[in-house]
This record gives C-alpha cells, sequence and structure tokens, in this order.
C-alpha cells in the first residue's frame, strides 16, 4: 500500500515503473517528467533504477535519459535525441548487451509491453478497456491477452514452422524431384504451375498491400471525417459564441448609455453626505411643525380663495378642521438656513441620490461583468480558431470531398477483396495441381534416400503444423473457460448488485459479454451503468487473466477506487488479493480510509507513504511506515 | 494462481502422443519461441525450428517417405 496526498508523487512512481521497463514506448513522452526545478538549474540526467525478483534471482534495470538547460515553461530539452541508456544486471553482474533493442527484448522476456497493460494500470482510467473490446474496435487487445496468457508463441510457432516448411522443405523436395524423375512433360508442367503459383503468390501480396493501403487512406479520410464532425462541432461552438459576444456588445453599450445618462446626476451623489448633514441637522421649531404650518397656510389660502374646499388627503375641510389647520399656523421668518433646508428636502425627495447611488454602483458592476463576458468570449473564439486552423473556411465542401475520397478507397478495398479472393482460390487450384503433378513426378522417379527423407520431412513438418494448430485452439478453449468462470466470480464477489447480474462471458475472441440474472447477455462495451460499474468489470477481467498469465508480474494500480461507490469499493478492497500474487496499490487518503483497511482481512504485507521533502519543494520522499509479518 | 505451464504441457503431450510426434518437440519449439520478444528478431529462431524439425522426423512413425 502506497499512500500520497495528490500531487506527492503518486503517479510519478507509477509511470517510473513503467519508465523503467519500457521506457520512451511507456505511454508518456518522457520530457513531461523531468523535473522542471531541475532543468532550469542545468544540465543533468534523470533515471530510474529498479531491482526486482524473478525466480528466486535479482535483476537490476537502470534507466537514463540526460537532458539540457531548459527555461521554465518550454519543452525540456533531451540528450541525445531522446534516446535513454539502459542498464540491466543479473545479480551485481552487468548483463553484456550491446544494443539497446536487444536490452529492451531481454527486459520484455518477463513482461512485453503490450501485456503490461493488464499489470499496470490506473484504476480511474481502467474502464475505458471496456470500450476496446468492442468487436473490430481493437485487434490489439486480443494480441495483447493472448501475450498474457502464452498463446502467441504457439501462434509464432505454427507461422515459423510454416514459413520453413514453404520456403525450405518444399523447394527442397520439388528440385529432388525433377533431378530424378524422366517424364519431361510432367517436370515441364510442375514448373509451369510453380511459376504460376509464384505469380499468383504476387498477386495475393499486391492485392493485399492495394487493400492495406486503400484501408489507411479510409483510415485517414475517417480520421479527417471525425476531425470534421469535430471541427463542426467548433464552428457551431464557435458561432454560438459569436452570438454571445454580439449580444455581450449590444448590451454593453446600452449599459453605456445608462450610465451616460446616471453620470448627469453624479454631482448628487458627491454632494449625498452634505445633503445628509442638513437634512437631520434640527430646526427650532422642527422642520415638521415649519411644514405643517407651511401646508395650513396654503390650504386655507386655497379654501378662502375658492380653488378648494378638501384637504390634500382629500377629507372635506370642515369647520373643525379648519380650526386644528389654524392652530398649526404660525409665523416664521425665512433664514438663509431654513430656506436651504427646504431645498435639500425638496431636493432629496425629488432625485433620491441613494437610489442614483445605488444603481449606479450596479450599473458599473454590470458594465463590468459585460466587458468580462466578452473578453470570455473572445477568449473561447480564439481558441477554437487556433483549433480549426484554416480548415473550417468551407466545411461542407471540405466533408463532402473527404467522403467521396473514402467511398473511393472503400470501392478499392472491395474490388481489391473480390480479386483476393480469386487469387486464393486460383491459389488452391494451382497447389492442388502442383500436388498432382508431383504425385505424377513420383511415379516416373527413381525414388533415392534423399528424396524420401526429404518426403519424411514434408509430411512430419505438415503434421507438427497441425497438432500445433490443435494444441492452440484447445489451450485457447481452456483459457476462456478458466478465465471466464474466474473473472465471473470475482465479478459477482464485486459488483453492487449480485442479485441483477450473474456472470462474465468472454468469447474464445476475447470479447466480453455481461450476463443478467433475468438470461439477457450485454456486449461489455454497452453495459455501463456507470464508471464505476465498467471498472469492476474491468478489473474482473484483469484479475482472470493474472490468475492464469503466463507472466510473473506484480499489479501496480494508481489510483483505485477513486470513483467507486461505498460498496464496489468494500468489495474490491476485500478481493484485491485475489488480482495477482503481488498488488501495489497506489491511492489517496480521500480514497482509502483507517476505516477500510479492515476489509483487506490481513493480506497487506507493507505500508508506504509518499510525502513532501521538507529540505527540497522540488523533491518527495516515500518510506515505509509498516511491515505486517 | 494457476500453473499456465502445466495445463499447456498436458495438452501438447497429449497431441504429440496423438500425432505420432516425438515427445517434447513442440514444446522445445515453443520455448524457442518464448526468447523471441522482438519482431525484428523472429528470423533467428527459423534455423532452430529447421533443424529440430529434421532432426525429429528421422523417429517420425507415420512417415512413409514416398508416394502417400
Amino acid at each position: 500500500m502506497v499512500r500520497a496526498k495528490n500531487d506527492r508523487g503518486k503517479t510519478t512512481l507509477f509511470n517510473a515503473i513503467n519508465y523503467a521497463l519500457y521506457g520512451g514506448e511507456s505511454r508518456v513522452w518522457i520530457g513531461e517528467w523531468i523535473n522542471f526545478y531541475e532543468a532550469e538549474k542545468g544540465d543533468g540526467e534523470t533515471y530510474v533504477d529498479i531491482v526486482f525478483e524473478h525466480n528466486g534471482k535479482e535483476y537490476r534495470i537502470k534507466r537514463t535519459q540526460n537532458f539540457l538547460k531548459t527555461l521554465r515553461g518550454e519543452d525540456i530539452q533531451l540528450e541525445p535525441m531522446g534516446n535513454d541508456e539502459l542498464k540491466i544486471y543479473e545479480g551485481s553482474k552487468p548483463v553484456n548487451l550491446q544494443t539497446l533493442q536487444s536490452k529492451q527484448d531481454w527486459v520484455e522476456q518477463f513482461l512485453p509491453i503490450n501485456a503490461s497493460q493488464f499489470c499496470f494500470f490506473d484504476g480511474e482510467m481502467i474502464q475505458e478497456y471496456m470500450k476496446k473490446t468492442e468487436p473490430g474496435k481493437s485487434p490489439q487487445v486480443k494480441k495483447a491477452i493472448e501475450t498474457a496468457l502464452g498463446i502467441t508463441e504457439l501462434r509464432h510457432a505454427f507461422d515459423d514452422l510454416k514459413s520453413v516448411h514453404e520456403s525450405t522443405f518444399k523447394p527442397r523436395e520439388e528440385k529432388l524431384l525433377s533431378a530424378l524423375s524422366t517424364d519431361k512433360e510432367e517436370k515441364k508442367k510442375l514448373d509451369d504451375n510453380k511459376k504460376k503459383l509464384l505469380e499468383i503468390e504476387e498477386t495475393i501480396k499486391r492485392h493485399e498491400s492495394e487493400i492495406a493501403n486503400a484501408s489507411e487512406i479510409i483510415k485517414k479520410y475517417d480520421n479527417m471525417l471525425s476531425n470534421f464532425k469535430a471541427i463542426a462541432d467548433k464552428v457551431a461552438d464557435r458561432k454560438f459564441y459569436g452570438e454571445k459576444k454580439n449580444d455581450s456588445i449590444s448590451n454593453k453599450e446600452a449599459k453605456e448609455d445608462d450610465l451616460r445618462k446616471q453620470r448627469g446626476s453624479l454631482g448628487l451623489i458627491l454632494l449625498e453626505p452634505m445633503l445628509d448633514l442638513i437634512y437631520n441637522t434640527k430646526e427650532n421649531p422642527p422642520s415638521i411643525k415649519i411644514f405643517e404650518s407651511e401646508t395650513a397656510k396654503l390650504l386655507l389660502k386655497k379654501l378662502k380663495d375658492g380653488e378648494t374646499d378638501h384637504c390634500i388627503c382629500d377629507h372635506k375641510l370642515t369647520d373643525d378642521l379648519v380650526k386644528i389647520l389654524e392652530s398649526k399656523q404660525f409665523d416664521t421668518r425665512s433664514s438663509g438656513e431654513s430656506k436651504l433646508k427646504r431645498l435639500v428636502e425638496k431636493t432629496l425627495a425629488k432625485f433620491a441620490p441613494a437610489m442614483i447611488r445605488n444603481t449606479y454602483v450596479q450599473g458599473e458592476g454590470d458594465f463590468s461583468e459585460i466587458q468580462q463576458n466578452i473578453l470570455e468570449w473572445d477568449d473561447r473564439i480564439k481558441k477554437i480558431d487556433s483549433e480549426i486552423g484554416s480548415s473550417a473556411k468551407d466545411v461542407d465542401a471540405t466533408v463532402a470531398d473527404y467522403n467521396k475520397k473514402r467511398i473511393a478507397a472503400q470501392a478499392e478495398v472491395d474490388q481489391h477483396n473480390q480479386d483476393l479472393d480469386m487469387a486464393k482460390k486460383d491459389r488452391l487450384e494451382t497447389e492442388a495441381k502442383i500436388q498432382k503433378l508431383k504425385k505424377n513426378l513420383y511415379k516416373t522417379a527413381t525414388v533415392n534416400d534423399d528424396l524420401t527423407a526429404q518426403k519424411k520431412i514434408i509430411n512430419f513438418s505438415e503434421s507438427v503444423m497441425k497438432a500445433i494448430e490443435e494444441i492452440t485452439e484447445r489451450f485457447v478453449l481452456q483459457r476462456v473457460d478458466a478465465i471466464t468462470k474466474y473473472a465471473s466470480d470475482f465479478f459477482v464477489r464485486t459488483t453492487n448488485n449480485p442479485r441483477l447480474y450473474k456472470s462474465l462471458v468472454i468469447t474464445p475472441e476475447f470479447e466480453m459479454h455481461v450476463q443478467r440474472a433475468d438470461g439477457v447477455t450485454l456486449p461489455s462495451y454497452k453495459y455501463s451503468p456507470s464508471a464505476g460499474a465498467s471498472q469492476i468489470v474491468a478489473t474482473s477481467l484483469i484479475a482472470g487473466l493474472n490468475r492464469y498469465t503466463a507472466r510473473d508480474a506484480p499489479i501496480v494500480i494508481d489510483t483505485p477506487l477513486g470513483r467507486l461507490d461505498p460498496i464496489h469499493r468494500r468489495n474490491l478492497i476485500r478481493n484485491y488479493s485475489n488480482i495477482g500474487k503481488q498488488v501495489l496499490i497506489f491511492y489517496q487518503p480521500g480514497e482509502l480510509g483507517p476505516d477500510d483497511f479492515q476489509y483487506f482481512g490481513g493480506s497487506i504485507a507493507e505500508e508506504w507513504e509518499i510525502t513532501d521533502d521538507p529540505k527540497d519543494a522540488a523533491a518527495s520522499i516515500i518510506q515505509r511506515e509498516k511491515k505486517y509479518t | 494462481m494457476e500453473d499456465p505451464k502445466k495445463d499447456l504441457e498436458k495438452i501438447i503431450n497429449d497431441v504429440e502422443k496423438k500425432n505420432n510426434i516425438p515427445a517434447g518437440l513442440i514444446n522445445k519449439i515453443y520455448e524457442a519461441e518464448k526468447e523471441v520478444v522482438h519482431w525484428a528478431i523472429r528470423d533467428k529462431v527459423l534455423p532452430e525450428i529447421k533443424n529440430l524439425i529434421e532432426e525429429s522426423s528421422i523417429h517420425y512413425k507415420n512417415g512413409n517417405g514416398g508416394e502417400e
């Protein structure tokens, strides 16, 4: 168990194991792994030194990459030309191999790179594997599984024996036969048919090569068209952001107008504190009394002039009310202060500077947000522009053109496939003719020991090829059966819904299906109730493969449980020890807490932690915390 | 963990016996292929396979050495 908080070097450690074993072939470019603090200081070397045990023997691999001083933010420069240096040792003795390739071959005898995907994986990414099991999506997956199971060697054995048979044994027999036979006519026929066979082989090769080329073209246009789909999506995005930007610009202009108008009243905002001060200054008599007196005087005057007989509150001015109004009157001498106060009162009532201030501040905020939006839409548009490049000038026309070229390439493939079929039939017929001619020649030939021995080799070689085919078929079926059983058990033990799912089904082509309790079988690439559930299916297959693998390797899992729900998590923890002989789990404290450790049921060997180095901000320390006996 | 080698060996022995192929030959070819981990050096195994077949054919009981 290796625990580390984010960014402490957990994935770096995971990548380091991959890099030590597979160098530049391992997924990510090494330049991204080099410590840029160190590269900033000057030229240097980065290396991974790994020691492992296999069948009781200790081995050591040290892979080194030199780098050049690089400014921060730039791609780190590698020396020489990105090639790394590999040193390997058996015990303490260096293994004497000259080329990098031969050293790499030595490393891959333990675990070939394509099989390593079932041993070293990111828990959160492994569910992507389910998509690859879709038929035709990745023949590489089948190859990788066969490599892990030791089936690839059987297939190679058949291919190589066939190659020796065709290129050595058969020509040798035909040469002998030709020399020993007296039937010139049959010999000529045999030679003609052999020539014809060679021509047919050439034709087959040509068609196969044409099909491969046209398939590459199809692939290229498919990629380009899928890019175009992405481009078309991007063009739509760009249009959307363009409209957003235009809307924002209109809003900005309207808001600017508003703010311009509001700025006319900005003086009041500046004066507001002083107006408030004047407004709140008490008078003697108080302002309210003065206001009442002035109002009473006005109403009484209007009553006297016959302009109204109602109060401003719409009550009829009765005698009683008139008496109250008369009692409110008093003589005041208008002073400068009182005039100022009346002006302030009127101004505040009419313009409400507090409201103007609030509206203006709000308007300024809105304006700034609109400007921000415009910048954001602009950024997005520029980003999309750079992604699209110049290819989106006429998307529709270009897509149509690519589609046309793709269709033409497909027609070419179809035609070559037809021709290839014909050529293969022709080959079968010619081979049969050659066999017949050879039999005829045998009748007329003076058979000697050499020819007898050669014929025996031919028969034997054919028999061994047939046997290897049978062994391969039986071994694949046996492995598929065993893996299916183990992966199914593992799946049922780890799924969060064991009542709904019955088992996993794996075909001899290593396509995987999930069988529900109601009998319905779904291809695993379609079974995806959640990313976590897919992760469980993928992990079950990996558990099955590692149970029956021909490669004795540890399992290293980075970020194993991040996306799983509590039930999946608990079940998986309980079953981790069934995935492989040795399982290394690189986890964050957040995905595996102390309470979860009970589910491991005593299967933990050691606990390690990666922490910051207090003396060096660019370094981490990996230390063992516990070792269990 | 299972021992995949044992399962394969059992199948190989069975098929070799059934086809009168000298015991251990296919396993030798298989072991030779196991050492070839990179396609670029696969050619190296061809002479080895050729020799194995030629040597073992002497003991091949079904070989009639002439017309079938």
